[in-house]
């Protein structure tokens, strides 16, 4: 069979399919059947799209294995509908067996993933069936079971999809195997960062490490990918403004999504209840909408005069039952009503005084505006209440009470002076030592190392021999020789230059194929050192110890490869012929890195043991 | 007027009709503003022999800067040298207003990069992450990295896409303090937002939010530009944070950039910690290249790890094999600085009339401040200089 890259193909067996002869494999990734002569499979199950297995039983005629799985390319929980038959041939039914349960085991491994919700007892129901005369009830149960727990999963799913993306929310990331969620965090993260993507290139595609290694000291990338994923879009409380989009023909249209229509819900239970009551069996929804739109309840402060938009029995019912509400005054309890806000209270203050006719304290006469008032005040409420939910107390009537909350009602805190915060003060015992140097010694060393190197190609230590001879207190016009100071100081930008120069990689003219190879040594022996240096920081255990010593062990690898890749520059037919050094050079770093790692290492346990 | 429960009528409720108020009402000279000397404010504002009045603008602003500097305090207070700062930026639909020109998102934008290298400059051994919030999710742009580079890259690609929807402030914050989960205990933790929006739509609580951020001691700052929003100045006043609202672009830049310096710790740490760092060699630059950790790319220079020998590309970072933090000394120095703040000049006293003080610093003639400290005396933009760039006087040095 043509296999597809990175399987392996587990087991194989001559099986009949429909009657038809051929080969059942099982492979890392999938569970194919070949019809016998045939490369391409006629019947193929991907690890993710199976469903469950069932096993015919011990004393049964024939030795059956059945598998269900779900249409490739569906969603991971609609039912099951494919399925496939297997049945054995060969002469002695014991060994027919033995070779079927091998492929039981096998689906066993898969089928607890997939199954991760209510019903993972089904799994082990198949995966335990060693005895020949427990397959026969397990396979019923398992059967039963998958069957219950396929309704289970299905009706569980629902709560976990209704929240889009807070599956990850249960993925445990670091588990070994990887679920399937992990598996798409970690594609997400890949296709998000491209620097990530080609490492991951370089390192597992080529082989060179495991994915769960890479992964495991790449943890958090994953975690945020998760949390991120996780982040729930909130229900935006602005004032929902149905505004009609006009079409060239003369036409208004109105678009309302589902959103739109929650949002029609909360604000006006009115029509939530007539939705309830007439569609579908009376209204089409359409209609109910369009009439919606139509209607003067709808319309009713949206323009000018309110005569606009239609009669209409159902919003009509909808309008008395909004006015029956706003008009009922006693809506609000004047009990629970904080003595600032009731307006009550002043009314002694308003009497009728003078000539004028008193003006204040009466609503406008404006009744057209009146409905559009009282609509942005009840969602102006909605909004309050959705976000506090304290319940309403009672106000105290106490009168020491009433006083304290007038007084902290006057009380402004932007007209207070600030009070700056208490700061802590800082003591530092011996202030002179931060301001001078602890390695005195070092710096005259490197004077002395700088003046021998005037040729050597860092410009810093060029620096050295750069006597400035000018007093820079004084001023400009008589400062020294400033025409040898020009020469250095051009001499060392002509280097500088030199160094900086376009194109310098490719002007060693070292082959495609060595370069990858330095760049595989380079990239396995990093990735090596990052997972020692991880596990030599944390606390030792006897697990990471093993851990440790085998990464140690697989750094000859990695020196095996590097003396190869050398070998090869050497041998290699290029018009460079200093390519073997070179190259020998280029490796020397990451040799010597995994040098210090593995000397790090064998020093500390020893330590700990004298210890 | 009926006023049944006070039976004893005490002295506060009457007014004493010679009472002289509050002492800050009063004037120079003990009498109220109004008693003064007619004021004409416009004479302040002189032309020029061209008709322009640019000196007498720029003459006023240097006043008020140099009167805001003589208000900063110079005391020596313990402060979070080692800095991990998200940065939350507003992309709703608001954010396309052109109350700020070109609009706001691209005054933010600049603005932001340009706090980005500065931030950068004066705290090097700082980290900075990038959250960018619309349509009531929040994405996390850049990871915490000591590179400029990278937020740079960010800021002019990812963060000028699409506006949309309205911005979530529980969503940005829950990701940024996620974010900063990572960061060490022995590092300031700080969130700073740029908010155009005066809504938020959020999932949850956002009081859930404020006590989690108090709980992990996150500092939460932000800079709105369109007013004051009573949720966001809670959160930040919580969470010891700076809360400032925008009047003009100038205004913007300074108040944002009052979250450069390191903020004085308000809670006392039980214990100085110790933080393991290295000091990397640099790299003997030979003829022939070798590949670096943090790229896997050819390159000559670079700096080795003192612990594991790998070679990094640039410094400030974080070795990307053992984990070490890598500094120069002179990051350390600049972050140094922070902790001991360069005292302000003061007026120079009177001079006796004819003599001509020359500024030490540029050999100007008009020299009117004088360092506490050597007595030496400075012109005012060599006081401007010495404070905000130099950091140190160079009489005293």
């Amino acid at each position: 069979m043509l296999t597809l890259p990175g399987e392996i193909i587990k087991h194989s067996s001559e099986t009949l399919c429909n009657k038809e002869e051929g080969t059942l494999y099982i492979t890392n990734k999938r569970l194919a059947w070949c019809k016998a002569g045939s490369e391409t499979p006629a019947a193929e199950v991907l690890h993710e799209n199976f469903s469950s297995q069932q096993v015919s039983k011990a004393e049964a005629k024939k030795v059956m294995l059945r598998i269900s799985a779900v249409s490739p390319g569906s969603a991971p929980d609609t039912a099951p509908n494919v399925t496939h038959t297997f049945t054995w041939k060969l002469a002695d039914k014991n060994v027919a067996i033995a070779d079927r349960d091998k492929y039981m085991a096998e689906l066993a491994v898969i089928t607890p993933k997939k199954q991760q919700i209510p019903g993972g007892g089904s799994a082990t129901g198949t995966g335990a069936g060693a005895a020949a005369a427990a397959p026969g009830n397990q396979q019923g149960a398992a059967g039963s079971s998958s069957a219950a727990s396929g309704a289970a999963s299905a009706a569980g799913s629902a709560a976990p999809t209704g929240q889009s993306g807070s599956e990850y929310g249960k993925v445990k990331i670091g588990a070994v195997p990887a679920s399937v969620e992990e598996i798409k965090l970690r594609q997400e993260a890949l296709s998000k960062n491209s620097d990530l993507a080609k490492l991951h290139k370089t390192l597992v595609i080529a082989g060179l490490i495991s994915e769960d290694e890479f992964w495991s000291t790449r943890k958090h990338i994953l975690e945020t990918q998760a949390i991120q994923s996780q982040l729930r879009k909130g229900e935006s409380s602005t004032w929902l403004d149905l505004a009609p989009m006009t079409q060239a023909s003369g036409d208004f249209k109105y678009t309302i999504t589902p959103n739109v229509a929650r949002r029609i819900f909360k604000e006006y239970p009115q029509v939530k209840r007539a939705y309830i009551d007439n569609v579908p069996h009376k209204v089409n929804e359409k209609l109910f909408w369009k009439k919606f739109v139509a209607s003067q309840f709808f319309n009713r402060g949206r323009s000018a005069d309110s005569a606009k938009g239609n009669r209409d029995d159902i919003f009509d019912k909808c309008m008395r039952e909004e006015d029956s509400v706003f008009n009922n005054t006693a809506r609000y309890d004047l009990d629970y009503l904080t003595k600032l806000l009731d307006l009550t209270r002043t009314e002694e203050d308003s009497v009728e005084t003078g000539n004028a006719p008193d003006f204040t304290m009466r609503p406008a006469p404006m009744d057209n505006k009146l409905s559009l008032l009282r609509r942005f005040n009840h969602h102006s409420e909605l909004v309050l209440q959705s976000v506090l939910n304290s319940k309403r107390k009672q106000t105290d009537n106490d009168h020491k009470a009433v006083d304290k909350t007038l007084e902290e009602a006057t009380h402004l805190e932007d007209l207070e002076t600030p009070h700056p915060e208490k700061k802590i003060k800082l003591s530092i015992q011996d202030r002179t030592r931060y301001f001078t140097s602890l390695s005195k010694g070092a710096s005259d060393s490197k004077q002395s190392q700088g003046s021998h190197d005037l040729d050597h190609t860092d410009p810093g230590s060029t620096r050295a021999p750069l006597h400035v001879s000018f007093n820079i207190s004084r001023p400009l016009d008589n400062c020294g020789d400033t025409q040898k100071t020009m020469d250095i100081i051009s001499h060392s930008a002509h280097i500088v230059a030199l160094q900086k120069r376009p194109n310098r990689i490719q002007e060693l003219r070292i082959p495609d194929d060595i370069n990858l190879a330095v760049a595989e040594c380079h990239g396995a022996g990093t990735e090596m050192l990052r997972h020692l240096w991880s596990l030599i920081r944390l606390p030792p255990t006897p697990e990471r110890q093993k851990r440790a010593e085998k990464i140690v062990a697989a750094f000859d690898g990695v020196h095996a490869r590097i003396r190869d890749t050398i070998a090869r520059a050497n041998t290699a037919d290029s018009k460079n012929a200093k390519l073997g050094p070179i190259v020998e050079k280029m490796l020397q770093p990451i040799a010597h890195s995994l040098n210090v790692g593995k000397s790090t290492f064998e020093n500390r346990p020893r330590a700990k043991a004298a210890a | 007027m009926a006023n049944p429960t006070n039976e004893a009528m005490e002295e506060d409720d009457y007014i004493d009709i010679d009472d002289t108020g509050p002492e800050g009402l009063k004037g120079a000279d003990g009498g109220y503003a109004w008693e003064e000397e007619y004021k004409r404010s416009w004479d302040v504002i002189q032309e020029d022999a061209s008709g322009s009045i640019q000196s007498s603008i720029t003459d006023l602003n240097s006043q008020r800067s140099r009167k805001r500097r003589q208000q900063r305090s110079t005391e020596t207070l313990q402060r979070g040298i080692i800095r991990h700062v998200v940065l939350v930026i507003d992309q709703s639909e608001n954010m396309s207003t052109r109350d700020l020109m070109p609009s706001r998102i691209q005054a933010t934008l600049a603005l932001l990069e340009q706090f980005v290298g500065e931030f950068f400059d004066q705290n090097p051994i700082s980290q900075l992450a990038l959250v960018a919030t619309k349509d009531g999710l929040a994405e996390k742009l850049t990871d915490l990295s000591g590179n400029p580079r990278d937020h740079l890259g960010a800021l002019r690609d990812k963060a000028s896409g699409d506006l949309a929807g309205e911005p979530s402030l529980q969503n940005a914050l829950e990701l940024g303090m996620h974010a900063l989960r990572r960061a060490p205990a022995h590092g300031s933790r700080e969130i700073v937002c740029v908010f155009g929006s005066l809504t938020t739509c959020d999932p949850g609580d956002i009081e859930q939010t404020l006590r989690a951020l108090q709980a992990a001691e996150v500092r939460v700052s932000m800079v709105h530009l369109a007013a004051e929003v009573h949720v966001f100045r809670r959160i930040c006043q919580s969470t010891a944070g700076v809360f400032a609202v925008a009047a003009d672009e100038d205004h913007m830049r300074e108040s944002l950039f009052e979250n450069i310096p390191p903020p004085a710790l308000v809670k006392e740490r039980a214990t100085a910690d110790m933080v393991q760092m290295g000091f990397p060699v640099k790299a003997q630059m030979g003829e022939v290249p070798s590949p670096c950790v943090c790229h896997h790319e050819l390159r000559f220079a670079g700096f080795l790890c003192p612990r594991c020998g790998a070679k990094v590309c640039g410094l400030p970072t974080d070795c990307d094999v053992c984990g070490l933090a890598l500094v120069s000394a002179p990051h350390l120095a600049r972050s140094y600085r922070h902790l001991f703040p360069e005292d302000n000049f003061r007026e120079a006293g009177k001079r006796t009339a004819g003599a001509v003080v020359v500024c030490f610093g540029c050999g100007a003639k008009d020299a009117g401040f004088e360092c506490v400290g050597c007595r030496q005396a400075f012109c005012l933009e060599c006081d401007v200089f010495v404070h905000e760039t130099l950091h140190n006087c160079p009489g005293c040095v």
